[in-house]
């Protein structure tokens, strides 16, 4: 048996067990549910998409893998995570009086509906963000045009810790979302956040290793691992909020009255 | 589960939403086994905040809630698991059709494909959504909405149903089969069913227990003839179909008559005191004999459940009055 072969029957196997399970399993039956409903309204606004590919086909022009992952790595951190965090913004608010009621009236705890939401939108963005630096890690690798002493390791862990930034975005505004009763006020909070967390380090004075800024200015000297900053710190900052997130969220909706 | 007095059991019930506004207060219900109970009330006055709570939606300012004598918190899903309950103008996913909803809220419940299967298309059927099972719920009109809900309600064939205003925008034919679903689910397929409206011709024809709320206080709480007796005058209504001078003439000739008022095709025929109502009637309905005129309808002074809301409101208002009064003595 092949190789694909092989990869098809172990994908088939996990996706079994996956869908086995989530008819035991509230919560793979919630974050399921909303995965496919996220992609069901992304391919229906399939315009931003399509703006979005457009953009990074553009940064597509130069033969430089560095070059390349620099531009589209500013476009998910400048862009990416205010895109990630606007759906996320009225994921659980959106939803009080009328889809979440139907859903808690049901036998469905508090906790499974918050953590289905943080876990499908967490999700959503890490597949799509995956889903394009896959296609420019192919292109590159398709026309062999990966440097010999390109380090992938060092590679890995900058698209790991774009991932985590990501993450701590979309976290944020599923917080905001269990915080405020309006997605309008979720909005605000996280432009808010973009605005400290990101704008203020590219346009003002202040430099920071853990603003996600100083990711796409340091790629170089990251990737040729001559940074001197340790890599963990930046992700450790980057995580604790997310766990901080789901902990405060679950709490908050808790105590919430719908 | 041991046998229980109440389905449904509130102990000093009350809800105060941000320390400025008593939605409910000090509520004291108690839903009886095997029976349709109406919730009735105004616009505003606590059925809603009253079932969120019930249904550990929103967690009350003090009191407690019992549903099949169990304590109901806001993480009681295993109590939830046997309650199926309709929202007042039920939100879907609006891509979904009923099928994909039903199937959604099926495994939600855990319930295993092989049940859940047939008993959506057993549902589909029962609701007559037949031709629309697989169209998209948001072009439904409301009357097809609530019965989608209805059937969601069903999935996991609960003993409690808790309907929040299931008549609430649908036309009279809409109207007319969500009360015998609901009817026929009470009586017939033995469901308890707690049942919020305003509409109070829904309330008369369906239930067989009824509750007052009036500003978050319940002011009655027992069956739909306890209502009515309350409320028993001795007073009838005719609606008669031609000339009514000499209906009128007859009737103010009857011995235990005393009232006679008519009103375009109305009549209000007083009688003197309860022992003569029912020896009256006969008489009254004798005066029709070799008239041209005919009797059209007829209703008695207890009959009217609209009347018995009206008067408890009216009298709880005075009765509020009158205890603001004496506090302030």
């Amino acid at each position: 048996m092949d190789f694909f072969a092989e990869l098809q029957i172990t994908f088939k196997k996990i996706f079994g067990y996956i869908k086995a399970k989530s008819q035991t399993l509230i919560f793979l039956t919630l974050t399921w549910y909303e995965i496919k409903r996220n992609f069901k309204q992304a391919i229906q606004k399939l315009w931003i998409l399509a703006l979005f590919f457009i953009v990074l086909s553009n940064m597509l022009n130069t033969a430089d893998i560095v070059l390349t992952t620099n531009s589209v790595l500013t476009i998910f951190i400048f862009l990416g995570t205010l895109v990630a965090s606007i759906p996320a913004d009225s994921c659980i608010s959106g939803e009080i009086g009328g889809l979440a009621d139907s859903l808690l009236s049901k036998s469905v705890n508090r906790w499974q509906y918050v953590l289905s939401k943080f876990f499908s939108q967490i999700l959503i963005v890490f597949i799509i963000y995956a889903f394009s630096m896959g296609i420019i890690i192919g292109f590159f690798e398709m026309l062999n045009l990966v440097p010999i002493i390109f380090d992938y390791g060092q590679f890995m862990s900058v698209l790991g810790l774009v991932a985590l930034v990501l993450t701590m975005f979309t976290s944020f505004g599923v917080l905001f979302s269990t915080i405020f009763p309006k997605p309008l006020f979720s909005i605000i909070a996280s432009l808010i956040l973009w605005f400290f967390l990101i704008f203020m380090f590219l346009v003002g004075p202040w430099v920071s290793i853990y603003s996600p800024v100083s990711l796409v200015l340091n790629l170089g000297p990251i990737l040729l691992d001559t940074w001197a900053v340790d890599l963990w710190k930046i992700a450790l900052f980057n995580s604790v909020p997310i766990v901080v997130c789901i902990i405060v969220g679950t709490i908050i909706f808790y105590q919430k009255d719908l | 589960m041991g046998k229980i007095d109440s389905i449904i059991h509130t102990e000093a019930l009350t809800k105060i939403f941000n320390r400025k506004k008593i939605a409910v207060n000090d509520l004291y219900l108690d839903v009886p086994p095997n029976t349709i109970y109406g919730f009735m009330g105004p616009n505003g006055a606590g059925k809603t905040t009253t079932i969120k709570m019930i249904l550990g939606l929103i967690q009350p300012s003090a009191g407690i809630v019992q549903v099949f004598g169990q304590k109901m918190k806001k993480d009681s899903a295993k109590i939830r698991r046997q309650i199926g309950y309709l929202p007042t103008n039920p939100k879907f996913p609006e891509k979904m059709s009923p099928i994909k909803y039903l199937n959604f809220v099926g495994k939600i419940f855990g319930i295993p494909k092989q049940i859940r299967i047939p008993r959506i298309t057993e549902l589909i059927r029962s609701i007559d959504l037949l031709s629309l099972s697989s169209s998209e719920i948001k072009k439904f009109s409301t009357g097809e909405t609530t019965r989608v809900g209805i059937a969601a309600c069903l999935i996991n064939d609960p003993k409690l149903l808790i309907l929040d205003e299931p008549t609430l925008g649908l036309d009279p034919i809409g109207r007319a089969s969500t009360v015998n679903l609901i009817t026929e689910l009470g009586l017939n397929r033995g469901k308890n069913i707690f049942l919020s409206s305003h509409i109070l011709g829904d309330i008369d024809r369906i239930c067989t227990h009824v509750g007052i709320i009036n500003e978050g206080k319940l002011i009655f709480n027992g069956t739909i003839t306890e209502i009515k007796k309350l409320i028993r005058s001795n007073t009838v209504e005719l609606q008669i179909d031609g000339e009514s001078d000499s209906i009128v003439q007859k009737l103010k000739m009857i011995p235990n008559v005393i009232a006679v008022d008519l009103e375009r095709h109305f009549i209000q025929v007083g009688i003197d005191s309860k022992e003569n109502y029912a020896n009256t009637l006969p008489q009254i309905f004798g005066v029709f004999k070799n008239d041209p005129a005919e009797l059209i309808s007829f209703k008695s002074g207890s009959e009217n459940l609209e009347s018995a809301f009206l008067k408890l409101l009216e009298d709880e208002k005075s009765n509020g009055f009158l205890r603001g009064i004496t506090n302030n003595l």
